[in-house]
């Protein structure tokens, strides 16, 4: 929970400097949304951070939650968009018996596409894509394992267009991708919780 | 006229008595000298007419000889004070000039005639010399001449080889033994072990071994001190010894013949049976040093008995001489317990008192030095060899490991002194380094008592020839033989209980459960004074606590001094197993893993009291113990890393302070 609270609190600092980047006109004014029936942009460039929530009980009893923190391009026209992210996930947890250090770390470079319900300022999308995943993981007296591996992801989530510039989104996403880098299968895939920030392109 | 080179040195002093003989007017010489027995001197004329020369000993009427020489050998030679040796040095240049002297007027008697001098002597008053038939009728009438003996040579007593039957009564009446000893078998057997135990080893002390020389770079000799000399004038050469003379001492000087010459290398077996030292395998006197003499000269195949095809080695009767005088001269540069002669030859039921090696003996025993002598390997009865047939010498029949007499012994009630074990003997031997061979034959038993004088002399430095040779006979074990019908015994040497008779104090050693000492706890009889090593050695899982009774404190060894009776008890405690438990835990990141054999412990409260610093964790596999952790004794638990997931079997053993390690607890941890 607490490296929860960090991730949303890394994006609640990033907000003020969005808002602030949003162009003038009037208090209340809606903007480009406002008309309603305007299509709004589908393409963006957004910085994530968020926290993952491991499905597998023994990742959550190393490691607990884990923050991410990932890039996300979005190209779209009208309700669908191609979407490439990548993402980069590492903590540090103690060992099942001896609370030895150890360290994960996962790099996930991830494409798909996007569709979205609504075309205004507000829109709520659900998606699917693949990845390439890269895991390492080390602890100073068992060893270190390291493998890659591609998986698949599933997600929802909404975007805002605040202004004209500013896009702030809000997302679920589950990834699985199974492999044994050593001693035990295991899926590094899991539960994602993220808000991004970014602009419209 | 030749010269031995030995004698070039007197050149000028015979000179000079023969510049005086000539000139002064006045007779120097008794007109009337005692006659000669003749027909003694029939076999030496005899032979000079058939061969032109011979070999002769000629004993010389040396004034004051007994006066000179009993004020030599009352020289022991052993720790003299400086004034001691001085006059030690001052008595023995007092005889040799005299005997010098006579030898000197004898050879000047003899100029003009063709002779050779073999060996000239410094404590006995004797000269070897070969002579024609012109200078022999000189010396028989010349009043400096005592005696003339025919200089014979002297076979090796050759080892027997087991089934030989040399005496057929003999060999039927005792056939060989199935358990015959070996050196490893005859050293314990004779009590040599418990000696050593007592602190009685020969160190310190040295055999002289007439015989045939040494391979001293055996393995058998390794660290061993080894004095050399050489008297070996050759069958029809100016001498065999390395030098190519008749004498020779130093370093290489006893070396061997050439091992083409049968029985070559006999000296190296005997030596090593003597005060052999190499791992498992010790001669009697296993830390005494050897004074090796080669007196053995080369005889072509000829010379070596009917029927024989190679040439052989044989000793000139003079040269044994040279290396008994030799012996005596050095009594006083090394300590000398003994003179091993395992050499002979003909057959005597009586003490051949005559024969010109019997001062030389005389001399040595007078000194504190026996020399012990082979009876020979005929398999007589009632009969042995000489020289080991002169009445003080200390004659050695051969004996079995079932202390029966050896078939091939030649055997008398009267001449022979004492049994040892002569059959199948173990020893090094001159093919190489670290060859070995089993021997038979008195030649073998000798040097057992050899080196068993110089095991009683560590004991007594003073002892006396007559009161070993008494603690031997008294103390030995009877053997009886089958030529009187098994009546008269002799006894077998039983060093031990030698020790016992001659000892004046006692030391008891007695141990507590599970533990032992080396020596053996038992009843050691020692010299009053004696300090005496005992080492406290506990059994397994045990360890020793301390000394009590006459001794106290936990060093070990100990070293004691005894004077009068002394009982020591060594204390000694077993070291239990501690109460074990142990499980397989798996410890994981979230990838890998990795199991850990969790060990946890008890000590034993048996163990209260010791001082047990720590538990040492063993991984057993099948019959492989492995060491894989010793943990300081506060704590009670350990975790082997990495075991992996399949059992393993360990053992946890609690350690003393001092590293001695308790009985084991075993687990399979799963």
């Amino acid at each position: 929970m607490r490296k929860l609270t960090l991730a949303l609190l890394v994006l609640g600092m990033a907000l003020p400097s969005a808002r602030a980047q949003q162009p003038g006109g009037p208090v209340g004014a809606a903007g480009p949304a406002a008309t309603g029936r305007e299509v709004l942009p589908f393409s963006m460039m957004l910085a994530r951070a968020g926290v993952f929530l491991a499905t597998d009980s023994a990742y959550k009893d190393i490691y607990g939650d884990t923050p991410v923190y990932g890039l996300e391009l979005r190209i779209g026209k009208e309700k669908l968009a191609g979407w490439l992210e990548g993402s980069y996930r590492s903590d540090t947890g103690a060992s099942s018996f001896t609370k030895e250090e150890t360290k994960v770390s996962v790099i996930g470079l991830e494409a798909g596409a996007l569709y979205r319900f609504m075309t205004g300022a507000f829109s709520p999308y659900v998606g699917a894509g693949a990845g390439y995943y890269s895991f390492k993981e080390s602890n100073s007296f068992i060893g270190q394992a390291s493998k890659g591996g591609m998986g698949f992801c599933v997600l929802g989530g909404a975007s805002y267009l605040a202004g004209s510039l500013i896009v702030l989104d809000c997302r679920i996403k589950y990834s699985s991708c199974r492999m044994k880098p050593a001693d035990f299968d295991i899926n590094i895939g899991g539960l994602t919780i993220s808000l991004g920030i970014g602009f419209r392109i | 006229m030749k010269f031995d080179e030995r004698f070039a040195h007197r050149k000028a002093a015979v000179f000079l008595v023969f510049s005086l003989s000539v000139l002064l007017p006045a007779p120097v010489f008794p007109m009337n000298p005692p006659r000669k027995n003749l027909d003694h001197f029939n076999p030496i004329w005899q032979k000079v007419a058939a061969e032109g020369d011979v070999r002769v000993i000629v004993r010389l009427d040396v004034p004051m000889i007994q006066e000179l020489t009993a004020a030599s050998t009352r020289f022991d030679g052993l720790a003299l004070t400086q004034t001691a040796s001085a006059a030690m040095v001052q008595a023995d240049t007092a005889l040799r000039t005299a005997i010098d002297d006579t030898a000197a007027r004898v050879v000047a008697e003899l100029r003009g005639t063709e002779f050779t001098i073999k060996a000239g002597y410094r404590s006995i008053p004797f000269l070897a010399l070969q002579v024609t038939p012109k200078s022999l009728s000189i010396l028989q009438d010349s009043p400096l001449v005592l005696d003339i003996e025919e200089d014979v040579p002297l076979r090796l007593i050759d080892p027997e080889e087991p089934g030989k039957s040399s005496g057929a009564a003999k060999s039927s009446a005792l056939p060989d033994s199935p358990d015959l000893p070996m050196l490893a078998d005859s050293v314990p057997l004779i009590g040599a072990k418990k000696a050593w135990a007592s602190g009685y080893s020969g160190a310190g002390w040295f055999v002289a071994v007439l015989d045939t020389g040494i391979r001293k770079t055996h393995q058998f000799f390794t660290g061993k001190a080894i004095v050399e000399a050489c008297f070996s004038s050759g069958y029809d050469t100016g001498g065999d010894c390395p030098n190519g003379r008749s004498s020779m001492t130093g370093s290489g000087s006893a070396a061997h013949l050439p091992s083409s010459y049968e029985g070559y290398d006999h000296g190296t077996h005997v030596s090593g049976i003597a005060t052999g030292n190499y791992g498992t395998l010790a001669g009697v006197a296993k830390d005494a040093g050897i004074i090796a003499v080669q007196v053995f000269s080369k005889f072509p195949a000829s010379q070596c008995g009917s029927g024989a095809a190679s040439p052989c080695v044989m000793t000139w009767t003079s040269d044994c001489q040279a290396g008994l005088d030799y012996i005596f001269s050095i009594r006083g540069s090394y300590p000398i317990a003994a003179v091993n002669m395992s050499l002979g030859g003909g057959k005597y039921a009586s003490a051949c008192n005559s024969d010109s090696e019997k001062t030389a003996i005389d001399n040595l025993r007078a000194a504190g030095i026996a020399t012990v002598i082979a009876t020979g390997n005929g398999a007589y009865c009632g009969s042995i060899c000489s020289p080991a047939c002169i009445s003080s010498a200390v004659a050695v029949g051969s004996s079995t490991k079932a202390d029966q007499e050896s078939y091939f012994n030649n055997w008398s009630a009267t001449l022979q002194t004492l049994f040892a074990p002569g059959s199948s003997i173990n020893s090094s031997t001159g093919t190489s380094d670290s060859s070995y061979a089993f021997w038979s034959g008195t030649s073998m038993a000798t040097p057992h008592v050899t080196g068993t004088w110089a095991v009683l002399k560590s004991m007594i430095r003073t002892g006396t020839v007559t009161a070993f040779v008494n603690a031997l006979q008294s103390t030995g074990v009877p053997i009886t033989s089958v030529c009187d019908g098994y009546r008269q015994p002799i006894a077998r040497i039983q060093i031990d209980r030698a020790i016992a008779t001659l000892a004046d104090s006692l030391l008891t050693i007695q141990s507590s459960a599970y533990g032992s000492t080396d020596p053996a706890p038992d009843v050691y009889y020692v010299a009053s004074g004696t300090v005496f090593k005992v080492t406290a050695v506990p059994n397994t899982y045990a360890v020793f606590i301390n000394w009590s009774g006459g001794a106290s404190g936990s060093a070990n060894p100990l070293s004691i001094t005894v004077t009068g009776s002394k009982t020591i008890l060594a204390n000694f405690r077993y070291i239990f197993a501690p109460s074990i438990s142990g499980r397989k835990q798996l410890n994981r990141t979230y990838s890998q893993a990795e199991f850990i054999d969790i060990l946890t412990w008890q000590a034993n409260p048996a163990n209260a009291g010791l001082d047990i610093a720590s538990y040492r964790i063993y991984q057993v596999s099948g019959t492989t113990r492995t060491l894989i952790a010793e943990i300081a004794a506060g704590q009670t638990e350990y975790q082997r890393r990495k075991a992996g997931a399949a059992s393993l079997q360990y053992e946890i053993a609690a350690a003393t302070g001092g590293g001695r390690e308790g009985e084991p607890a075993a687990i399979t941890v799963r």
